[in-house]
C-alpha cells in the first residue's frame, strides 16, 4: 500500500527517540522528596480497612 | 415545578453523600451504586437536548441546567465512572469514601448540565472539596499532606475561574457560557486556571502528588472528573485557541522520562494520564467539529481504561502493600482478572483497532492531519500511540503481570476478586470494547455534529502498521539490550524541586520576612507607646498585654454597641 511507509518510520524513529530520552532523563540526579518518609515509593499500605 | 427535576441526578448524589454518614456503614456497599443505577435510569429516560431550567437569584437571571450533547456524554460517562467506582469500593465500610465519591460526581455532572457561569462554579468548587476528601480518605500522614496541597492548588483554580467569571460576566451583562478570547484578562484568567485543572505542565505539580496518593475511592475515581472539566471548560471557552497546541504538546511530551523511568506505577499512571490530556488539549487548540467530538470521545476512551489501571494498581495496593516497580511480576497467576481488564485497557491505551482508544484517537488525529497546522504535529501525535507502548505495555502489562520481579514479590497468593470489583472492571473494560466494535456508536453520536468516518481499512492497516513497526523494533533493542531499563528511578527532579520550593523554601522566607518586617514596625512603636505602659500612669493596664479572649469580648462589645447605634 502506497502512502504507509511513513508510518513505519514514525513507529521505529519514536522507539529510539523515546528510549534516547529516557536515558537522558534518567541522568538527572534525584531530588529528596518532600515527604522523607521511608516507603513513599509506593510500599505504603492504604489504611482504610478496605478488604479487596 | 416539573422542570427542577432536571437536577435530580445532582440531587440525589448530594443527598446520599450527605445522609450516608448517617446510616449503618454496611448500606454504604448497596446504596451507593443504588443511587448511582436510578439516577443513570432517569436521566437516561427523561433528559433531552435543549432542556433547560431556569431560576433568578438577587437580580441575577440564571441557567442551573442547560442539556446539549456533550452535557449527555459526559452524564453518561460520569454515571458509568461512577458505578464503577462504587462497586469497585463496596467492599469498604469506609462512609466517607461513598459519600466523597457521591459528591465528586455529583460535581461533575453539575459542572457539564451547567448553563451559565456561576451554576458551574458552584459545582466547580464541589469538585473540589469531594476531590480533598477522596484523597484524604487514606487517613495517613502521606496523604493528608498531598491531600491539603491539592486543596491549595484547587483553590488557586477555583479563585482564578471564579475572578475570571466575574470579570467577563460583569463587563458583558451575560453570565451564559461561551467562548472567550484571549485578549482579555478574563481569557488570561479562564486559561489559567482551567489549565490547573487539566494539568498544564507546571501547574500540573498536584495531580502526579496527590492521585498515586489517594484512598482506594481516590485512585478508582480521581480519573474520571477533575482533570476531564478542566478539559471541558477548555473546550467551552477556547475552542480553536492556537496557544493551546503548543502548550498541549508540550503537555503530552513532559511526562516521557517520567513514565518510562519512575518506579512508583501509581505515579506512572498519574504522569501517563499528561499524555492524553496533552493530546485532547492539542485537539481543542485545533478546534474543528471533529477534533471537538475526538475530544469528547477520547474523554470518555480515557476516563475507561485509565480507571482500569487505577483500580488495578488500587488492588495490587491492596493486596501486596506495594506497587514499587521492583517488587511487581508475574502477577497474572495471582490476579487473571485483574491481568486480563489490564491487558484489554492497554490496547484501548496504544489505541489498538477494535478498542474505543482507536476510534476517539483516529478522530483527533484525523482532525490534526486535516487542519492547517504543520504536517509535524500529526506525526508528533500520532507516535504517542508508541509512548503507550513503552509506558502501558511494557511497564504497566508485561512486566507487571507477566515478567518476574525484580526483586522478591511480597507473598503473592491467589486473589479471589470480590464480584463488586469484578463487575467494577467490567463497567470500562465493556465501553472501550463496545466503541471499538460498534463504530457506529461514535460515528452517529457526535455532540459538534462532524460526519468524518474513521473507522477505515486504511486507519486500521497504518495504526497496525505504525504499532507494529515500533513493537518489533522496541523487541529487538530490548534483545540488544538496549530496552527499558528495570531498575525505576524513585522520583525526578520536577514535582520535587518546584514543590520544594512553593511548600518548604517559599514559607520559611515569607516567615522570616514577617517576623523581620514586624520586628522592624513594632521596635519604634514600642518606643514611643512605651509611656503608656509606665507604672505612674493611671491607666497603665491599657500597656499590658492582654488574653486574647479578653480582646475578642471587647471586639465583640464594640459591634454590638455600633449595632445598637446604627439600629437606633
Amino acid at each position: 500500500m502506497m502512502g504507509l511507509w511513513p508510518y513505519a518510520v514514525t513507529g521505529v524513529t519514536a522507539v529510539v527517540v523515546i528510549l534516547l530520552a529516557t536515558r537522558w532523563v534518567r541522568a538527572f540526579a534525584q531530588v529528596t522528596p518532600i515527604d522523607q518518609e521511608a516507603g513513599d515509593h509506593g510500599s505504603e499500605r492504604q489504611d482504610s480497612g478496605d478488604s479487596a | 415545578m416539573n422542570e427542577w427535576l432536571a437536577l435530580l441526578p445532582v440531587a440525589l448524589f448530594l443527598g446520599m453523600a450527605c445522609l450516608l454518614p448517617a446510616l449503618p456503614r454496611a448500606w454504604a456497599a448497596w446504596l451507593t451504586p443504588a443511587t448511582i443505577v436510578f439516577s443513570g435510569l432517569w436521566a437516561l429516560m427523561r433528559l433531552e437536548v435543549g432542556q433547560t431550567l431556569d431560576y433568578s437569584l438577587m437580580d441575577y437571571s440564571l441557567t442551573l441546567v442547560a442539556v446539549d450533547a456533550l452535557g449527555l456524554l459526559m452524564l453518561g460517562l460520569f454515571h458509568l465512572a461512577a458505578l464503577a467506582g462504587s462497586l469497585f469500593i463496596a467492599p469498604s465500610k469506609d462512609r466517607l469514601q461513598h459519600s466523597a465519591l457521591l459528591a465528586y460526581f455529583a460535581g461533575g455532572i453539575g459542572t457539564v448540565l451547567a448553563g451559565d457561569w456561576i451554576s458551574f462554579f458552584i459545582f466547580f468548587e464541589i469538585i473540589a472539596l469531594s476531590g480533598v476528601g477522596l484523597v484524604l480518605a487514606a487517613r495517613n500522614t502521606q496523604a493528608t499532606a498531598a491531600g491539603v496541597r491539592y486543596l491549595l492548588f484547587q483553590i488557586a483554580a477555583g479563585v482564578t475561574i471564579l475572578t475570571a467569571i466575574l470579570i467577563e460576566g460583569g463587563r458583558s451583562g451575560d453570565w451564559a457560557m461561551r467562548p472567550v478570547g484571549l485578549d482579555t484578562p478574563a481569557g488570561f484568567l479562564f486559561l489559567l486556571g482551567f489549565g490547573i485543572k487539566a494539568g498544564f505542565p507546571l501547574l500540573h505539580l498536584w495531580l502526579v502528588d496527590a492521585y498515586p496518593k489517594a484512598s482506594l475511592a481516590g485512585l478508582a475515581v480521581l480519573v474520571a472528573v477533575t482533570t476531564k472539566v478542566g478539559l471541558f471548560g477548555l473546550m467551552t471557552v477556547f475552542p480553536g485557541e492556537p496557544w493551546l497546541v503548543p502548550i498541549g504538546v508540550l503537555m503530552a511530551l513532559w511526562p516521557t522520562g517520567y513514565v518510562l523511568a519512575e518506579r512508583n506505577l501509581r505515579r506512572v499512571l498519574a504522569y501517563s494520564m499528561m499524555v492524553q490530556l496533552g493530546l485532547m488539549v492539542v485537539a481543542i487548540g485545533v478546534g474543528t467539529p471533529l477534533a471537538l467530538d475526538g475530544v469528547a470521545w477520547h474523554i470518555v476512551m480515557d476516563v475507561s481504561f485509565k480507571m482500569v489501571f487505577f483500580m488495578a494498581m488500587a488492588v495490587i495496593l491492596t493486596h501486596l502493600g506495594t506497587t514499587d516497580a521492583h517488587r511487581l511480576g508475574g502477577l497474572a497467576k495471582t490476579m487473571p482478572w485483574v491481568a486480563s481488564a489490564v491487558v484489554i485497557a492497554a490496547m484501548a491505551n496504544i489505541a489498538l483497532p477494535l478498542t474505543g482508544g482507536f476510534m476517539s484517537k483516529k478522530m483527533i488525529l484525523a482532525a490534526i492531519e486535516g487542519s492547517s497546522y504543520p504536517h509535524a504535529l500529526y506525526w508528533l501525535m500520532a507516535s504517542l500511540s508508541v509512548m503507550g507502548i513503552l509506558y502501558a505495555w511494557v511497564r504497566l502489562t508485561w512486566r507487571v503481570f507477566f515478567q518476574a520481579p525484580l526483586e522478591p514479590t511480597p507473598t503473592p497468593t491467589k486473589l479471589a476478586l470480590p464480584i463488586s470489583q469484578r463487575l467494577a472492571f467490567l463497567i470500562p473494560i465493556s465501553v472501550v470494547l463496545l466503541v471499538g466494535w460498534l463504530p457506529e456508536l461514535s460515528q452517529g453520536f457526535r455532540p459538534f455534529g462532524s460526519d468524518v468516518t474513521v473507522f477505515t481499512t486504511k486507519t486500521v492497516v497504518a495504526q497496525l502498521i505504525l504499532l507494529g513497526s515500533a513493537g518489533l523494533a522496541y523487541a529487538l533493542l530490548a534483545h540488544f539490550g538496549f530496552g527499558l531499563p528495570k531498575e525505576g528511578v524513585r522520583r525526578l527532579w520536577d514535582a520535587n524541586l518546584v514543590y520544594r520550593w512553593l511548600f518548604r523554601t517559599l514559607p520559611s522566607h515569607l516567615v522570616i520576612a514577617g517576623q523581620r518586617i514586624q520586628g522592624a514596625l513594632s521596635s519604634p512603636f514600642k518606643t514611643g507607646f512605651g509611656w503608656l505602659a509606665h507604672p505612674r500612669w493611671p491607666l497603665k493596664h491599657l500597656g499590658q498585654s492582654w488574653p486574647i479572649g479578653a480582646m475578642a469580648l471587647w471586639v465583640a462589645a464594640l459591634f454590638f454597641v455600633l449595632l445598637l447605634l446604627g439600629i437606633l
